[in-house]
């Protein structure tokens, strides 16, 4: 017999379930699975059994359908659903049987714990805690006494007991680094692109997710120093900018950094990481990559957290290759090369050159905007400079690295992110995707300088952000992007919360595991154990001591004159207290009159229960113990 | 086939013996018993191997993801199953069982007919999901542990048995951890063959005994214990009570059976003794009863009544 709440629970459990698993469900499947759950509710209520045939057949149908979608999904995918199947089938398939519902809470605790791979957010995460505690309670259910639907107060000890124990175990016992590589090979990637066009960053901004969230230990750097890179552009086709496909990371250097600063990364199903300046000290799963860069292991696919020591400074020349490598251009914009010229006739120094530049920008009108004119085909870096003079960034620095190379100075492109929001008091800066940026890097003296045209043409971006840079018409037309509800709002300014759970419970790992092993190995443990154990000795003296207490007076009453009164002769075990004083009184004439004393106080303590004569009882035993020597 | 069968049986029969032996020594006979950890055993069940294999499953799965929630809720279930433990063994730990108190008339009942054993629990407040089960009666599950259970016994043929041991066991809380124990109380019972009135019998009805209050005297060593009386003992325990029987008048001519079928008539003829015992007690009249083993009475009284009754579901 199954509890009669639990089908209904179930029921209800897998509705939540796959209300928070859409994204991870294709719409066929998420249909099928509403299908089986309304059709399950209806012979439910109708008490109808479902035959087992009728069961299996829609099963092996579903596993077919699944099979010949499983070269157009993903692998995770497709093992969320084939378990939801299953889940689902199997509710389908209860009745009153306890060896189904047995297997269907199995089956259960494992998808809803799957539901972590799709998203590990406080919100997210809460919801499917949520629900494995919905799936425990059932689990209660089944083992519990028919009828009973609450927990019982011993069975919510238990569970109170079970939080520390688990909490200790998350914290202390040992982790296994990955055994298989995996990576998810259907999923859209997101954040920068793999290539820069001329006006490549739009998209972007138009999108108000979460980058990254980075917090700083001691030094915080000021804000338009905030050039987070995360791409390096080498190669220009005349329209796309494009990594260099020659990769040769350096070893990492070990100079003590002026910021030391942890950065946790939404998954963006990408290897590239975020850095500032030259990198001096690498902790975490990651490791250096070529032109200064860092990435990661393998692909970001859940919230991932490194930390980072670095100056701040230029990021210094790997080698002479470098150099060469970002000087190719074909010079497909005449008039863009023949300005280069002219301006490198006057300023001989790369640093000189770039504030030509600079100067240029700032004296031909250029101006920032997020809908520039559409640039046909043809010598787009000559359009927007002599023709339109409106553009991004991504239209400045293609134009700009294309003005350092056509003079003869090494320059490439650099994307990644500038700025960011402070929150929680500015204890941790906040990211967004609408924060993407480019610049140009040039090499002088064997050191990547930065070139940002933006710094002229629109300099309140990087002080105040990208919406105070913009005219009114365009801060409308990017507005329009980032409406979010009432709950929206409300869940924005619990941003912070998030933040922190992803930074102490997500990013725990073997490192701070460690540390905590070193922390708990270096305590005074011969203070600590003493002290355990004198407190231990004591709560135990303590217990006897209310145990005694507590004992009926009348039996401590009975050995105290059983003790006393041993000298003058052992009460046999059938004799009663009585029988037995009365047999003294005969025997001890002289100690008669206090016999006799003690025999009523007796008798009126233990039967008419007056606890004054208690007191005398003790009396009397006690003179009759001093008298004992002389009688016996 | 059947030579490996039968060696096969032979070893479980064995390892059976050897079993219950090892029981014996550790848990013999007793009319009170309480649960402590020497007699509780405590493993998991096969669900809870089940369970144990999603505890490593999500282990596996969340260190290779490196995905802290999954681990998370790995180290949920693995700490929800350690204490599962401690519930399982605390559901039935300091369980006390008691056989019924000792009676003047020893408990019976006759064959084909069913005996409830009455068995008194004490400390049962928090104990939920008990099942009872053996060999002598069908199982029963308990929600929630009343004063007193009463156990149906299935009939048997006559004789004299001992309660054999019994299985009490618990799989709550989830059902992940099974907590049991054999329990062997001491507690014997008669079946008395099935009393049916033959056509030859037809003893008249006498006029009854009057029936005299019973006198009380004080109790004096070597009084049977049986004539305690008990509720003035609960109330005074320091001067006991005994009660004696007044002599009832003069016997009449003593009636006597004597057990002389063998074999099939056998069954009928105790069937018959049995009837006539309880007509002639009933009656008032003095009887005894021969059997091969030796000769009972003549006398009268339950407790005669009784050994003579016992005589034959022993012949």
């Amino acid at each position: 017999m199954l509890n009669p709440a639990f089908i209904p629970t179930a029921l209800l459990l897998q509705l939540m379930l796959l209300a928070l698993l859409q994204q991870g469900l294709s719409w066929w499947s998420s249909l099928v699975l509403i299908g089986i759950l309304l059709f399950k509710y209806i012979s439910f209520k109708a008490q109808k059994k479902v035959r087992m045939m009728t069961i299996n057949a829609l099963a092996v149908m579903l596993c077919l359908l699944l099979l010949s979608q499983l070269w157009q999904q993903d692998m995770q995918d497709s093992m969320l659903q084939l378990l939801f199947f299953s889940a689902a089938l199997r509710l389908f398939s209860i009745h009153s049987e306890l060896q189904h519902a047995k297997k269907l809470l199995w089956v259960q605790y494992f998808l809803i714990t799957t539901g972590f791979m799709l998203d590990q957010s406080l919100w997210f995460a809460s919801a499917v805690f949520l629900l494995f505690f919905c799936n425990l309670y059932l689990h209660y259910l089944l083992f519990a006494p028919v009828q009973q639907r609450q927990f019982r107060w011993t069975d919510i000890r238990l569970l109170l007991w079970v939080m520390p124990l688990c909490i200790a175990l998350f914290v202390l016992f040992p982790r296994l680094p990955p055994l298989w590589q995996t990576e998810r090979q259907n999923q859209a990637q997101t954040g920068l692109a793999d290539e820069l066009s001329l006006g490549g960053l739009e998209r972007l901004v138009q999108n108000d997710s979460l980058a990254f969230r980075v917090e700083f230990a001691d030094e915080k750097p000021v804000q338009h120093e905030l050039y987070w890179r995360a791409k390096v552009f080498e190669a220009f086709n005349g329209q796309d900018w494009l990594p260099d496909l020659q990769r040769t990371p350096q070893p990492p250097l070990t100079t003590p950094g002026r910021y030391r600063y942890q950065l946790v990364v939404e998954p963006h199903f990408q290897r590239s990481l975020f850095s500032l300046g030259q990198v001096s000290q690498l902790q975490g799963q990651v490791q250096t990559a070529a032109a200064g860069l860092i990435e990661s292991r393998q692909q970001i696919s859940r919230r991932f957290s490194y930390s980072l020591t670095s100056d701040g400074s230029a990021v210094s020349q790997q080698n002479m290759e470098e150099a060469k490598r970002n000087l190719v251009l074909r010079h497909t914009n005449p008039q863009a090369s023949e300005l280069a010229l002219q301006l490198k006739q006057q300023h001989r120094t790369a640093s000189a050159y770039a504030q030509a530049l600079y100067q240029y920008f700032e004296q031909q009108q250029f101006s920032y905007s997020l809908r520039p004119p559409v640039l046909n085909q043809q010598a787009q870096v000559d359009q927007f400079l002599f023709q339109h003079k409106v553009g991004f960034c991504g239209h400045y620095a293609s134009a700009a690295a294309y003005l350092f190379r056509a003079a003869g100075i090494p320059a490439r492109v650099v994307a990644g992110y500038q700025g960011g929001v402070w929150q929680a008091q500015g204890d941790y800066l906040q990211v967004l995707q609408k924060d993407a940026h480019a610049w140009v890097e040039y090499l002088e003296d064997g050191y990547w300088r930065r070139f940002d045209a933006t710094v002229i043409v629109a300099p309140l971006r990087l002080t105040q952000g990208l919406s105070d840079a913009l005219s009114l018409s365009e801060r409308q037309f990017l507005d329009q992007f980032f409406q979010r509800g009432v709950l929206g709002n409300w869940l924005q300014q619990l941003e912070w919360l998030d933040y922190y759970w992803s930074v102490w419970v997500l990013s725990f790992d073997q490192t701070e595991q460690r540390f905590i092993w070193h922390y708990f190995k270096t305590m005074p443990w011969l203070w600590i154990g003493s002290c355990i154990i004198t407190s231990l000795l004591l709560m135990l003296g303590i217990y006897l001591w209310l145990q005694r207490s507590n004992q009926s007076q009348n039996v401590l009453l009975r050995q105290r004159m059983l003790k006393a009164l041993r000298p003058y002769g052992e009460k046999a075990h059938y004799q009663s207290m009585e029988s037995y004083l009365r047999q003294l009184i005969q025997l001890y004439p002289l100690q008669a009159t206090k016999l006799k004393e003690l025999l009523s106080a007796y008798q009126q303590f233990e039967f008419a229960e007056q606890q004054e004569q208690l007191q005398q009882c003790r009396k009397l035993l006690h003179q009759l113990a001093k008298h004992s020597s002389t009688a016996g | 086939m059947t030579l490996k069968m039968t060696v096969w049986q032979k070893i479980k029969q064995k390892l059976r013996q050897r079993f219950d032996r090892w029981l014996e020594q550790r848990q013999p006979a007793a009319t009170e018993l309480t649960l402590r950890q020497h007699l509780l055993y405590v493993f998991p069940s096969a669900y809870g191997a089940w369970f144990v294999l999603l505890i490593i499953l999500l282990y596996v799965f969340g260190s290779n993801y490196q995905n802290n929630l999954i681990l998370l809720c790995a180290y949920l279930l693995l700490s929800l199953f350690c204490c599962c433990i401690l519930a399982a063994f605390f559901n039935l730990y300091k369980l006390q069982l008691k056989t019924s108190p000792p009676l003047a008339v020893p408990l019976y009942t006759y064959a084909s007919q069913n005996l409830t054993l009455s068995l008194a629990l004490s400390h049962a407040q928090h104990k939920t999901m008990l099942l009872f089960s053996g060999d002598e009666f069908e199982a029963l599950l308990f929600e929630t542990l009343p004063e007193l259970i009463q156990l149906e016994l299935y009939p048997r043929p006559r004789g004299f048995y001992q309660l054999q041991r019994f299985k009490l066991e618990s799989y709550y809380p989830f059902g992940l951890i099974r907590c049991w124990t054999y329990i062997q109380l001491q507690q014997a019972y008669w079946v008395y063959p099935t009393p049916s009135e033959s056509k030859n019998t037809n003893a008249a009805p006498r006029q009854q005994i009057l029936d005299q209050p019973d006198q009380l005297a004080p109790y004096l060593p070597g009084d049977p214990a049986s004539s305690i009386d008990w509720k003035r003992l609960a109330k005074n325990p320091w001067q006991p009570v005994v009660r004696q029987n007044s002599e009832s008048s003069a016997p009449a001519l003593p009636k006597t059976l004597i057990v002389t079928a063998t074999g099939a008539a056998l069954e009928l003829q105790l069937s018959d003794f049995c009837f006539l015992l309880h007509q002639y007690e009933l009656q008032g009249e003095s009887y005894s009863l021969s059997t091969a083993t030796g000769t009972i009475g003549p006398d009268h009284g339950q407790a005669h009544l009784h050994r003579c009754l016992q005589a034959l579901a022993l012949c």
